[in-house]
């Protein structure tokens, strides 16, 4: 199946080197990525340093490839974060229904009410110091999409009829939800999955590029792209790295999530 | 097939392909005369739809026309451009489908939407159109046409839908109409009105009709000859009631075997101890209030009904769609809530309204949707174990154990416990439901239209099923339906449901032979029945019923709204047969 899917085959490469860079970045970058050396300074990409190096000095590929790990954490920590909470309150409420449901329905459109990175930004103010900062703040902005989703999915399973079956042998709410909502909604779950992690890796460079994400000596994609912008004209390599990383990586899981989303399609409609 | 009159529409060797070449439809022929109703019979996957839309130009997207003609008015409807298909479908062409729902634009008003064909295809100004399509309504009997005219088509039930789809499509005075199964939706009742009107309004126009069905009782009422198909090829082709009543080939034989009919009745005990008791059952859902200052309304969808099931017997509850029969069922396994009454085992606890659901050990249901019913996430051997997880004395192993014989009891031995439900067939999957029911060995099964959706092949195996099941644990049945014959099969007892009342019940043959509700009796008169005759033979009546009296002192009561106050009581016939009747004064 995967392997007649040209997309999925580059989106699972791609993902694959993502993490890869994301591993050698965390634990044996080429060069530290804070070194800081004048000697060097705003050099072209050559056999010592691949990608060239930026105005510090510092060797781009490195940067890049810590950038990618702290990138890549925060994303997955929002995607992990959002699934989780997001597919148990959104179940919750679709089968709880009643008064409990409007609430949780209102909260979430309120939340829906700003832009994802607005709001994104504006937590990260209040929260402003922690390192999980903008994970909680990417983690709030992107839930009430997760539950809509959930929510959603789970007020059409619970018209079927293997719901009330459940009911008619005596199960209880919880091993009902547990045993034949959840695994009924792994799939749009994942997809959804999918496309938040894509989001949520634009958002956290968004916010890094606007100063909001780690502080300044550690590398991120969006920092490596904002200091990139005074030198342009003379060291594009300083663009075109963290430019490159960033499109290339959402191509490559929304493709992932395309891929996802056809597979299961095709095998419920079986 | 022998014809004096031209024909209208021949179809000559018609074949159907899907994409990759597999043919679904293989040289089909027959022919239509002027006036002439009709019909094309056969079983799902048997081509008749395809057939009747591919007149139509209207196949599914991955369906093609691949050889053959189809002929009519000059034209070679397999081949002729999209223009001249627009020019026919809607003016010379009508259709009426299976789903009144949903092929009527809910965003249109009725009048819009009937006003639509005439305009398309005819030079008219729009007030003569709007008489047109008016008389056309009075004459399908729709009591206020104006009103109507102007409503959407979300106020309407489907018998009136149906009705308005197809005073639409004659008011052009089509020379062909194609009724691909129009009434399968409805209830006995108004499905023999709709019918009626149909061919009335037909005749009247010299319209042809070409109805596609699976329900060859009904044809035989309705259609002159018939075309059964079998797996997209012709089987029998000639007079509908022939074909039925004295079936020629092997196909058909084991077809109109199949149909559920009445078989003497076992001894089932009769006045054995009642094992199941339900007294003044009372079930209302609260009304959507129309803005928040409305006052709370409750639907009582079920009023004061009462009756008790004995070990092994098969009770039927029958009635039209919304007579409340289904929530009798649901109100029992606790998937509704009970406003009033109690449910009580004579072995066990006895339950009262108020409170929570209805929590009764030993009760089980078999649902009607058996695509829906099962959980498609697991194995068929999980689906079936699942109800023993409440015993603790087994293990695990041990209740996928016996999941497997119960599945192998039902039919689906060995490899299938492994497998999921959507890899099954629609009968497949009902044995699976059956087998999830039995396997906690409960005492009453409560079954909502088990057989509903099958094929008459199928449906046959899945009543065997059941009552072989009855047979093996004891089993007592609440049978749930709307198909006569088939209660007529398989009941021991009868309850006729109408507007949330029980207006008759009693033994089988009691109903069934000498009705005494008015309801009963035109729920009987609405459903052809088919009886054995000679040798392979066999009789297609609808016998009439005869008005009796009703007891000293009594008249029947039609249930209807604003009666709850009436004094109404069962009074008994003899033995147990009962009506409901209202105290004269």
């Amino acid at each position: 199946m995967l392997m007649q899917r040209p997309s999925g085959i580059a989106g699972v490469t791609v993902i694959a080197l993502i993490l890869l860079a994301a591993a050698i970045g965390a634990l044996a970058p080429p060069y530290d990525p804070t070194m800081v050396d004048f000697t060097t300074r705003l050099s072209p990409p050559s056999s010592a340093h691949w990608l060239g190096t930026d105005e510090w000095g510092r060797d781009v590929l490195s940067r890049l490839l810590s950038g990618t790990a702290v990138t890549v954490a925060v994303a997955g920590l929002t995607t992990l974060l959002v699934t989780i909470s997001g597919a148990l309150l959104g179940a919750f409420s679709g089968l709880a229904g009643g008064w409990l449901d409007r609430c949780v329905v209102a909260l979430m459109d309120a939340f829906l009410a700003f832009p994802a990175l607005v709001l994104a930004i504006a937590m990260t103010a209040v929260l402003a110091g922690s390192s999980l900062a903008p994970v909680v703040a990417l983690g709030v902005a992107y839930l009430p999409y997760m539950v809509r989703v959930v929510r959603a999915h789970v007020l059409t399973l619970r018209g079927r009829d293997f719901i009330a079956a459940s009911r008619v042998m005596g199960n209880s709410p919880a091993y009902t939800l547990l045993r034949h909502v959840i695994p009924n909604t792994v799939a749009p779950v994942l997809v959804m999955s999918t496309s938040l992690f894509g989001w949520a890796l634009l958002a956290e460079s968004a916010l890094s590029f606007l100063g909001l994400g780690l502080a300044p000596p550690a590398a991120s994609w969006g920092g490596m792209l904002a200091d990139s912008r005074n030198y342009f004209a003379d060291a594009p390599w300083l663009a075109l790295a963290p430019g490159i990383a960033i499109s290339g990586a959402l191509l490559g899981i929304n493709l992932f999530g395309d891929f996802c989303r056809d597979y299961f399609d095709r095998k419920t409609k079986d | 097939m022998s014809q004096q009159r031209d024909p209208i529409l021949s179809v000559e060797g018609l074949c159907i392909a899907t994409r990759d070449g597999t043919r679904i439809v293989d040289d089909v022929s027959f022919r239509l005369g002027a006036g002439q109703v009709g019909a094309l019979v056969g079983q799902s996957g048997s081509g008749k739809t395809s057939i009747g839309r591919a007149i139509l130009r209207l196949l599914s997207p991955g369906l093609a026309i691949t050889g053959g003609a189809i002929r009519f008015d000059g034209h070679d409807l397999a081949t002729a451009s999209v223009a001249v298909m627009r020019g026919l479908r809607g003016r010379r062409i009508g259709a009426v489908f299976q789903e009144p729902m949903i092929s009527l634009n809910p965003s249109l008003t009725v009048g819009r939407q009937m006003m639509e064909a005439l305009l398309r295809h005819e030079r008219i100004t729009p007030r003569d159109a709007r008489e047109r399509c008016l008389d056309m309504l009075r004459r399908v009997r729709i009591a206020d046409p104006d009103r109507c005219f102007g409503e959407y088509p979300g106020k309407f039930s489907g018998g009136m839908r149906q009705r308005f789809m197809l005073a639409s499509v004659l008011t052009t005075r089509p020379a062909l109409l194609i009724a691909d199964e129009p009434t399968t939706a409805l209830d006995a009742v108004i499905r023999k009105e709709i019918m009626d009107q149909m061919l009335d309004l037909t005749r009247e126009l010299g319209t042809s009709v070409l109805i596609v069905s699976h329900d060859l009782a009904m044809l035989s009422q309705y259609s002159d000859i018939a075309t059964v198909l079998h797996q997209g090829r012709v089987v029998e082709q000639g007079d509908t009631r022939d074909i039925l009543l004295r079936p020629r080939t092997d196909y058909m034989r084991g077809f109109v075997a199949a149909l559920p009919r009445r078989v003497e009745a076992a001894p089932t005990g009769a006045g054995a101890r009642p094992l199941i008791k339900v007294q003044g059952l009372d079930v209302a859902f609260p009304l959507k209030r129309r803005t928040f200052f409305s006052p709370h309304r409750t639907l009582r969808a079920v009023k004061d009904v009462s009756f008790d099931i004995a070990k092994g017997e098969v009770v039927a509850v029958v009635g039209e769609s919304g007579s409340g029969k289904t929530s009798i069922g649901r109100a029992l396994v606790g998937l509704n809530r009970a406003t009033a009454g109690s449910f009580a085992r004579t072995d066990g606890p006895h339950l009262k309204a108020g409170g929570a659901e209805w929590r009764m050990p030993g009760v089980q249901m078999v649902f009607q949707d058996q695509h829906s019913s099962l959980d498609p996430q697991m194995t068929l051997e999980q689906l079936v174990a699942e109800p023993l997880r409440h015993d603790p004395s087994m293990s695990a192993a041990q209740r996928l154990d016996r999941a497997r014989d119960i599945l192998a009891e039902v039919g689906l031995p060995g490899g299938f416990a492994k497998r999921y439900s959507h890899e099954l067939s629609g009968g497949q999957r009902q044995r699976v439901g059956i087998a999830r029911a039995v396997v906690a060995r409960p005492s009453l099964i409560v079954a909502d239209e088990p057989v509903s959706a099958l094929d008459v092949g199928v449906q046959r195996q899945v009543l065997d099923l059941m009552m072989r099941m009855r047979d093996a644990y004891g089993l007592s049945y609440l049978f749930i339906s709307h198909d006569l014959s088939v209660v007529e099969e398989i009941a021991d007892r009868v309850l006729v449901m109408y507007r949330g009342r029980i207006v008759e019940s009693g033994p089988r043959d009691a109903i069934f032979d000498r009705p005494h509700h008015p309801y009963t009796r035109r729920l009987l008169e609405a459903t052809p029945r088919i009886f054995p005759g000679g040798g392979d033979s066999y009789e297609l009546a609808v016998p009439p019923t005869i008005a009796v009296p009703a007891p000293a002192g009594h008249a029947y009561h039609e249930p209807g709204e604003g009666d709850d106050d009436a004094p109404l009581a069962m009074i008994t016939i003899d033995g147990r047969h009962q009506v409901l009747c209202r105290a004269l004064t």
